[in-house]
């Protein structure tokens, strides 16, 4: 994203992407300038950069196909990404909270009306979760909440751990491909330096920006097959120097990373600046980690969505062939992984508030389903 | 008699039209306007066709509504795999904008072709779709993989929607296959804006009606159309310039980089496509370049006094500090971001950026240039790659004495 719209902050309609002003709150980029998400700013204006400013104070996750999605993953497995939506869609991904305040007009004062409700029924009412940096439309967040166990890991602890590299594709959709070096932990081997417990389903990975999205503790210890390295197309880009040479297979797998350098350089911290796409707000560096998310099959990277001949052979833009891109689950800027078992995706570990200064820091929390240190 | 000597005729023929197009369904409706439009009319080759239409009535597309296309004998559906290099038709997509949408919505379907000496047919079955596009609403059918008979002149496609109500909907339109412009481009002249960009300039071509310029990163590699956007194209959208001058930058395409070589051609083309392309024309996009580095890559070196330490880097041209943030030092092994480190440019020397730090004795450190961190003095927007170097501080620094 960098190329995608991948959250959702109660998009009932149109409001799904694009017009991003250079306004920066903490809700996703691409969703920056959703109508309800000004609304949302305007009713509690102290609320910006809380956890409760974000997609989920309105969304909520579910399961696809038996697999529990995150809010933006699971509102765009069920909205879609373009029109035309299913109807009623968007519906099945609103909390209590996001039913509510649509009952109640969907408007400024539409959080008026619901303040004094407590649409989760934890015995808190809306206003008072919102005050108290709180999510109204989930029970299990409330304001006297236990906090989960968490690790704080700092660049040095992560550069204790196992390192792994791994020469891989990076395929997206609008901004161009690119192979390029990783190196960071093994997920799985950080996890379980985290202390994971046996009865942990998935994780959550988010950005310093909001954006998150879940991957089950299944995939996240699997290996994949690489694909053949390419220099002669000009939307992939390549370092110079690569060890593989053009048009051979890949050697070795691919897993998931916690990365912190590319190409043997640490990663830039991630800042979000103007001019991107569309002269919007992007995010601007990709550290100090990155989660990676391999390519599950080595095919070849596509056009770019945004070039005029992204419809031409070869390897015209291809958003229906079953690979999803990778880029998308690259998530620049990780400052925090919440680990959830089957039956508690309501972790509680509050980092909203001081996620760009653990970017600064160089710090990474994984809290949830793990060992109580 | 004369009457039904007249119709008679016509009414066969409207008849074995609805039985093949519409199964004799008597609640057939006509599209209005179809146009065609292709990436390419001239004989031989190989484009993209989008078929351009709207109904009078609404169309209800539901999974199951079905669209199918029929063009004249010599045309060919090229439609393979969908991870092939050249999927073509089986990326056939249906788009369309109501009122009010932001977006255009994309159905997308599964695609039959028939290639047959009579002519080629290919059957859409929409999937994944419940929605009503209002009557007059443009509807786009974009059918890429479609190869032109080998002839010029004037030819019709047939298509016809049947939609989730049974209601079945057709029209035609004629398009001409023709030659393009012969000639080519000359004096193709590209120069460098800044790291980023290019602007190119080349002579006129008599009867050309548009240019085309293709970019790629070897000259023997694949070429790119060298536009910008900053959106997605709208369906069936073709670059239309007709200016003998352009600027660029790769925007969607990952942009270009800095001390990277590009090469760019040229062709000039009419209402059917598109000449012979100019030469490839190489151009280098100027960097701010590394020279020699203090102290040096991989050495261990003393370089503290009682300000802290000292690292240089000395580059090929006057610079300023474009972004702080993106030089920075870290200690190797451990990754730590050394916070404290001054830069600045040398007052006296400008290609020369200093760096004072506390550095921990006896540490291997790292220091790096993100790119961009520098800028040319002299030529706005003329960047660094991205570089580094590390060095090793010595056991006991001098620091305090």
């Amino acid at each position: 994203m960098e190329k995608k719209l991948r959250g959702s902050f109660f998009t009932l309609t149109t409001l799904l992407i694009l017009s991003i002003t250079l306004t920066v709150f903490a809700a996703y980029k691409s969703h920056l300038n959703d109508a309800d998400t000004v609304r949302f700013l305007q009713a509690y204006p102290n609320a910006q950069g809380t956890k409760a400013d974000n997609c989920f104070l309105c969304h909520t996750g579910g399961t696809v196909e038996q697999k529990y999605l995150n809010a933006c993953n699971y509102c765009h497995a069920e909205y879609g990404y373009k029109a035309p939506h299913p109807a009623g869609s968007i519906s099945k991904t609103l909390n209590p909270f996001g039913v509510a305040y649509r009952q109640a007009g969907r408007n400024v004062e539409a959080f008026a009306a619901i303040a004094g409700y407590d649409s989760d029924q934890d015995g808190v009412s809306n206003e008072e979760e919102i005050n108290q940096a709180c999510l109204p439309g989930d029970k299990f967040d409330r304001p006297d909440s236990l906090v989960s166990p968490a690790v704080i890991y700092t660049r040095e602890m992560l550069y204790q751990l196992p390192r792994t590299s791994q020469f891989m594709v990076v395929d997206t959709a609008k901004a161009g491909d690119y192979f390029a070096t990783y190196t960071g932990v093994h997920i799985w081997q950080l996890l379980q330096d985290a202390g994971i417990l046996d009865s942990a389903t998935d994780i959550i990975v988010y950005s310093v920006d909001g954006y998150s999205s879940n991957f089950s503790v299944d995939e996240l210890q699997k290996s994949f097959e690489q694909g053949i390295y390419v220099t002669k197309y000009p939307w992939i880009k390549f370092p110079e120097g690569a060890a593989p040479k053009a048009g051979q297979q890949i050697p070795g797998k691919l897993c998931y990373l916690l990365a912190y350098e590319s190409n043997g350089y640490p990663l830039l911290a991630g800042k979000l600046v103007n001019g991107g796409h569309g002269d919007k707000v992007h995010l601007s560096g990709e550290g100090p980690y990155r989660f990676i998310a391999p390519l599950t099959t080595g095919v070849m990277p596509d056009r770019s969505q945004w070039s005029m001949d992204r419809d031409e052979s070869p390897y015209p833009y291809n958003p229906n062939r079953p690979v999803l891109k990778n880029s998308d689950y690259c998530i620049k800027a990780t400052v925090a992984i919440q680990v959830n078992t089957a039956d508690n995706k309501s972790y509680q570990y509050d980092w909203s508030n001081k996620a760009w200064q653990m970017i600064e820091q160089g710090e990474l929390v994984i809290y949830g389903a793990i060992k109580q240190r | 008699m004369t009457f039904m000597k007249r119709y008679i005729p016509l009414i066969m023929a409207a008849v074995l039209v609805m039985t093949m197009f519409g199964g004799g369904r008597i609640n057939a409706a006509e599209l209005s306007a179809v146009t065609i439009k292709a990436s390419s009319l001239v004989p031989g080759e190989t484009g993209r066709y989008t078929l351009n239409f709207h109904s009078d009535q609404p169309l209800r597309l539901t999974p199951g509504s079905v669209i199918n296309v029929e063009f004249p004998a010599g045309f060919t559906f090229g439609c393979r795999d969908i991870y092939d290099q050249k999927p073509g038709c089986t990326l056939t997509k249906l788009e369309f904008k109501n009122p009010g949408d932001k977006h255009y919505g994309v159905v997308n379907g599964e695609v039959k072709v028939k290639n047959q000496a009579s002519g080629a047919q290919l059957e859409f079955t929409m999937e994944k779709v419940n929605v009503v596009v209002a009557p007059g609403v443009d509807i786009h059918l974009s059918i890429p993989g479609i190869t032109n008979n080998n002839a010029i002149g004037s030819y019709t496609a047939r298509l016809e929607v049947r939609d989730g109500t049974g209601t079945v909907f057709s029209g035609t339109d004629r398009f001409v296959l023709g030659l393009p412009t012969a000639a080519t481009p000359r004096n193709l002249k590209v120069t460098e804006s800044s790291s980023y960009q290019v602007s190119l300039a080349w002579d006129p071509v008599p009867d050309a009606k548009r240019y085309q310029i293709l970019f790629s990163r070897t000259i023997n590699g694949e070429y790119l159309q060298a536009l910008d956007m900053t959106r997605e194209p709208l369906p069936g959208e073709e670059w239309l310039l007709q200016d003998t001058k352009h600027s660029f930058s790769a925007r969607g395409n990952g942009g270009l980089e800095p001390g990277r070589t590009y090469y760019f051609k040229v062709r000039a083309g009419n209402e059917f496509g598109f000449g012979p392309y100019s030469k490839p024309l190489a151009v280098s996009m100027p960097a701010v370049n590394l020279l020699r580095c203090s102290p040096e890559d991989k050495t261990a070196a003393e370089i503290s006094d009682q300000s802290g330490n000292h690292m240089s880097a000395t580059v090929d041209q006057p610079v300023k500090i474009a972004f702080k943030e993106r030089i920075q030092v870290y200690e190797k092994v451990t990754g730590i971001q050394i916070r404290d480190a001054v830069v600045v440019v040398d007052p006296e020397h400008p290609n020369i950026v200093r760096i004072t730090a506390s550095l921990k004795p006896g540490k291997e450190h790292l220091v790096v240039f993100y790119e961009g961190a520098l800028e040319s003095s002299g030529q706005p927007k003329v960047v660094n790659r991205m570089f580094g170097w590390t060095f090793t501080t010595a056991a006991e620094t001098k620091r305090g004495n």
